[in-house]
């Protein structure tokens, strides 16, 4: 990460609320070049036209961040979270106007908790984002909500109204 | 000249970069060919990727591409009636707006994307500091 990066990095973690989780941006910035490889690596086996974009950096996410803040902010608490790299691709993806097309959770009391949701991209194809880590089971505090003709609908993540730091010390 | 209603949906504390991309996305779920534009600038958007949420407060949403050109040729016209929905997102407040709730489509719609901004989203309790604001 370069030094213009991290700055930008601790703004934009300052503004989204979240400088008392993510202390560290160094190991955030890590964090973050995980998820835009694996990001990657799932939409390597995606046909050309399905994905908004089959690649995503540090500076994309740096840049989304002004034009679309919700989506970083999405992002983010997601990751503060714990969600994993599997599920921040699908949060991304989705939050590019791919649709969630099948979600899926097999829980079961100290035994298992197993997270599948797939996706429908924008040539109709699908793709499969699977996980047995209880903390993803976070991205649904973050789905959108809705009926359509009283038909059940998950769409688009959205960020939770976090309450802002106190900028100085406790007196 | 054809009529229009207001629609409006109290959101105290919710930022209107959070509102648009909701609603837009609830519209686009039901009308899977849509054209954007702002409304401001008359840009047009022709994927929900590529609005910046950041800076649009009012949208127009058409139907499809048909629609979209009728509105260009047309505007205000009759045969446009309930081929587009104005969206306008402010700090407090969401107003839908549509030419009329007879039309069993477009009432569909607004039933449903208000139930979705008001109890369908992550954001029952504004943060502090917009409360602080108020």
């Amino acid at each position: 990460m370069t030094p213009e990066q991290r700055t930008l990095l601790q703004e934009i973690v300052g503004e989204a609320n979240l400088a008392r989780i993510f202390k560290d941006v160094d190991d955030l910035g890590r964090r973050l070049e995980t998820f835009a490889t694996h990001y990657f690596e799932k939409s390597k086996g995606v046909a050309r036209g399905a994905l908004p974009t089959s690649h995503v950096s540090l500076d994309d996410v740096l840049a989304e961040f002004r034009s679309n803040p919700y989506r970083v902010q999405v992002l983010l608490q997601a990751m503060a979270f714990g969600c994993t790299p599997e599920m921040l691709a699908m949060i991304w993806m989705s939050e590019l106007g791919c649709t969630i097309q099948k979600l899926t959770l097999d829980y079961e009391r100290r035994d298992h908790a197993v997270l599948v949701v797939k996706l429908r991209l924008l040539d109709a194809s699908t793709i499969d984002f699977r996980s047995t880590e209880v903390w993803d089971l976070a991205v649904l505090r973050l789905v959108g909500l809705a009926k359509s003709d009283e038909k059940p609908q998950m769409s688009g993540f959205y960020p939770l109204s976090l309450p802002r730091s106190s900028a100085g010390p406790a007196s | 000249m054809i009529g229009g209603v207001d629609i409006i949906v109290e959101l105290p504390g919710v930022p209107s970069s959070v509102t648009m991309p909701a609603a837009v996305r609830y519209v686009l779920d039901r009308w899977p060919a849509a054209v954007m534009q702002d409304g401001d600038t008359a840009r047009r958007f022709d994927s929900f990727a590529a609005m910046d949420f950041g800076h649009l407060r009012e949208v127009f949403v058409y139907r499809d591409e048909q629609a979209f050109q009728s509105w260009e040729r047309l505007g205000a016209d009759a045969t446009n009636a309930n081929q587009m929905i104005h969206l306008l997102a402010s700090v407090s407040r969401f107003t839908i707006v549509v030419d009329s709730l007879q039309d069993t489509s477009a009432a569909s719609i607004v039933h449903g994307l208000c139930d979705r901004l008001s109890k369908g989203m992550p954001w029952l309790a504004p943060s502090l500091e917009d409360e602080k604001a108020a």
